[in-house]
């Protein structure tokens, strides 16, 4: 019996000490992988670097500094350079950098003075561009100046300048951080520090309101403690404040997406309704918070998203600043795959800031580093995103085959599975959809595979359940019976 | 083998009657070690076959890499470990059970947590999401009545009041703790010298 205990006491210990070091492996983990059941699985990497954009690439005598956004056009990309107060503009094609935005030009080709001060107008402090493609104009958040500029983005000349509207309500200062216009032209952005959402302005600049709710997370002691004490004690604890967002983006059907590296934020990643609710879809194993945390993991160690990049189909990119990866999310919250890390190797990031979608490339800038990665997808990336782009289209059996050549390329891939099961449930393959809902551990997919494999089941030997039921009822009823004759007699 | 038959109905009558049932085993009956020591085992099984079988829509964690020994040893951890830091409790408040007795507790408790075990497992390979809440209630059901099993079981063997059973109980908690702490002391210094041994054995021999 002591033998016995000891032994059992030793496996316990060996449990305790085995689960300190998965902890550890996950901080430390290096490659690709997703993840299943809370557990790390090694996947193949879907993007693999192509060219580094860094001072080498400059054909004008400046070097780079601070770089905060990145923003793709049609021919163009750029760069925001907050500390030098620059837009560099990057060459698609051939990845140089031939000139930027610094003084504001306008139409004529003259410089745009201040009537108010008599200042020429310059850049100061940018902290995001954003192409606005139905009218092809560049709107610079210029957050030092407390303005937005809109310049034409083929001449780069001035049109207009949105200052802080008359009617805008609240505490939240008119500094634009972070900024996108939807396909109807509404203007949201962030503003560092505020706890009052992000501000939405109509296209001609008036204020229309604050959008979208973070929540805070309350502990239940503070909650208590606040209940018991005294108005002049409450005033002195500090009030919870509403957590702020780091980034947002707008996908094609013009729904915004923002992330929040606050701690206190409940949920980290946003897609919002017109109401301002949060609606983002959590089908995935894991759940939408970067690196999931296991165990007893330290929270400063969770990841913290700066940026936000979604693809025209649906899947999103979000990079985290704590260890420099880049997410990859579907549109139902699957994460599909994890890649880069900090440091200071090529390929590598020390403080990540902002991500964007060329094409099919994704595109990484790093404000330390002072440059931009460009990241191409490799055959499994290729296959991985083609087959989130015909599922998010409708177009099941292509990419029901991408599903299965993705599965030949990376057994791990669990997403797959659950994608060659959906479509299988479509079918009415309801046991091979059971199948591979197994393989990826899909719990909604495999409960309703299964009600109809069972339904079909019972439907096919209607006659057996029923002579079933009737017999045990009949043995019921007849023992019933035999018992109380027993009694009456006795 | 007639014995352990007789006191296999016994058990039933106890886990339906479990005051008057414990009382007789503790007063009257004779202890029947191998239907203890077999329930205990047995626990464990059912333990592992949890891990296994238990049907996807149920299961939270992955069937590959599990080890059935650990398992089993980490089902019947928790019994002896409560076990021992009852005994060490109700020793010093002037409890009337012995160790035996309480072990014996335990292991007569487990009866219907095993069976709607059993139950819940087969089932859960046969239901949908919808269903699930029927089998997680059957499953609390059993939990509910080995807590109770437990609770008369230690009235009856150390001749408690019921408040005075629930504030022994809270404290073997404590004491389970403590046992626990020193335990994971002990192993890691162990593991220390272990390690320390074999580090002066390579230095040595190399």
């Amino acid at each position: 019996m002591m033998r016995k205990a000891i032994a059992a006491l030793a496996a316990a210990v060996l449990l305790l000490v085995g689960g300190g070091l998965s902890v550890m492996a996950d901080n430390t983990y290096q490659y690709s992988y997703s993840y299943h059941n809370g557990e790390l699985v090694e996947s193949l990497p879907a993007f693999e670097l192509r060219q580094v954009i860094d001072n080498r690439a400059l054909t004008v005598n400046v070097t780079m500094g601070g770089i905060v956004d990145v923003e793709v056009s049609d021919d163009t990309i750029y760069l925001v350079d907050e500390s030098n107060s620059r837009i560099y503009l990057v060459d698609k094609e051939t990845y140089t950098i031939s000139s930027f935005l610094k003084t504001i030009q306008n139409e004529e080709g003259g410089i745009v003075v201040d009537q108010e001060t008599g200042k020429q107008l310059m850049l100061s402090g940018p902290q995001s561009v954003f192409w606005f493609e139905p009218e092809n104009e560049l709107y610079v958040a210029d957050t030092g100046e407390e303005r937005i500029l809109v310049l034409d983005a083929d001449g780069h000349y001035l049109k207009r300048i949105i200052t802080r509207p008359e009617g805008m309500i609240g505490d939240t200062v008119f500094a634009p951080s972070k900024l996108i216009v939807t396909p109807i032209g509404k203007i949201y952005f962030t503003v560092n520090g505020s706890t009052e959402g992000i501000v939405e302005l109509q296209n001609d600049g008036s204020f229309s309101c604050y959008f979208g709710t973070n929540e805070p997370e309350v502990s239940v002691i503070d909650y208590i403690w606040k209940m018991l004490s005294s108005d002049t004690i409450r005033d002195q604890m500090g009030r919870t404040y509403a957590p702020e967002f780091s980034n947002i983006d707008v996908d094609a059907e013009g729904f915004i997406y923002a992330t929040s590296l606050d701690v206190e934020s409940t949920e980290k990643l946003f897609r919002f309704n017109g109401k301002g609710a949060n609606v983002i879809r959590s089908a995935g194993n894991a759940e939408l918070t970067g690196d999931a945390v296991t165990g007893l993991v330290n929270t400063t160690t969770t990841s913290q998203f700066v940026d936000i990049a979604v693809s025209d189909y649906g899947l999103y990119a979000v990079l985290d600043k704590t260890y420099g990866r880049v997410f990859i999310y579907n549109f139902d919250g699957y994460l599909l795959n994890v890649f880069s890390s900090r440091g200071s190797a090529q390929g590598q990031l020390r403080t990540a800031t902002g991500i964007a979608w060329d094409g099919d490339d994704l595109i990484v800038v790093d404000g330390a580093l002072a440059l931009a990665y460009v990241y191409t997808p490799t055959p499994f990336g290729r296959v991985m995103l083609d087959a989130e782009e015909y599922y998010y289209h409708g177009d099941w059996a292509k990419a029901d085959e991408q599903y299965r050549t993705a599965v030949k390329l990376n057994a791990n891939y669990y997403v797959a599975y659950s994608g060659i099961g959906r479509n299988c449930l479509m079918n009415g393959e309801y046991e091979d959809a059971m199948y591979y809902f197994e393989l990826s551990d899909d719990k909604d997919g495999y409960s309703q595979a299964y009600e109809e494999y069972r339904s079909q089941l019972i439907k096919d030997n209607y006659g057996w359940v029923f002579a079933f039921i009737f017999l045990i009822l009949g043995a019921i009823v007849y023992s019933e019976v035999r018992y109380q004759r027993k009694k009456k007699k006795s | 083998m007639k014995a352990l038959l007789d006191d296999c109905r016994y058990l039933f009558y106890t886990i339906f009657h479990p005051f008057d049932g414990f009382y007789e085993l503790r007063f009257r009956r004779r202890k029947n070690w191998v239907l203890i020591i077999s329930l205990l085992v047995l626990y464990g099984l059912v333990e592992i076959f949890r891990q296994w079988y238990t049907g996807i829509i149920m299961r939270t964690w992955d069937t590959y890499g599990l080890n059935g020994l650990l398992t089993f040893a980490s089902a019947l951890f928790p019994l002896i470990l409560f076990a021992l830091s009852n005994w060490s409790v109700t020793t010093l408040t002037e409890g009337n059970g012995r160790l035996s007795d309480i072990v014996m507790v335990t292991a007569y408790a487990t009866v219907p947590k095993m069976v709607t075990g059993v139950l819940v497992t087969v089932a859960s390979n046969f239901i949908i999401q919808e269903e699930t809440i029927i089998l997680t209630v059957i499953d609390l059901f059993g939990t509910v009545m080995f807590c109770f099993l437990i609770f008369a079981g230690l009235c009856v063997i150390h001749e408690y009041t019921a408040w005075k059973t629930v504030l022994t109980v809270f404290y073997s908690a404590i004491a389970a703790m403590i046992i626990f702490f020193i335990l994971l002391f002990f192993f890691s210094i162990v593991g220390k010298m272990i390690g320390l041994v074999s580090v002066i054995f390579t230095e040595l021999t190399n």
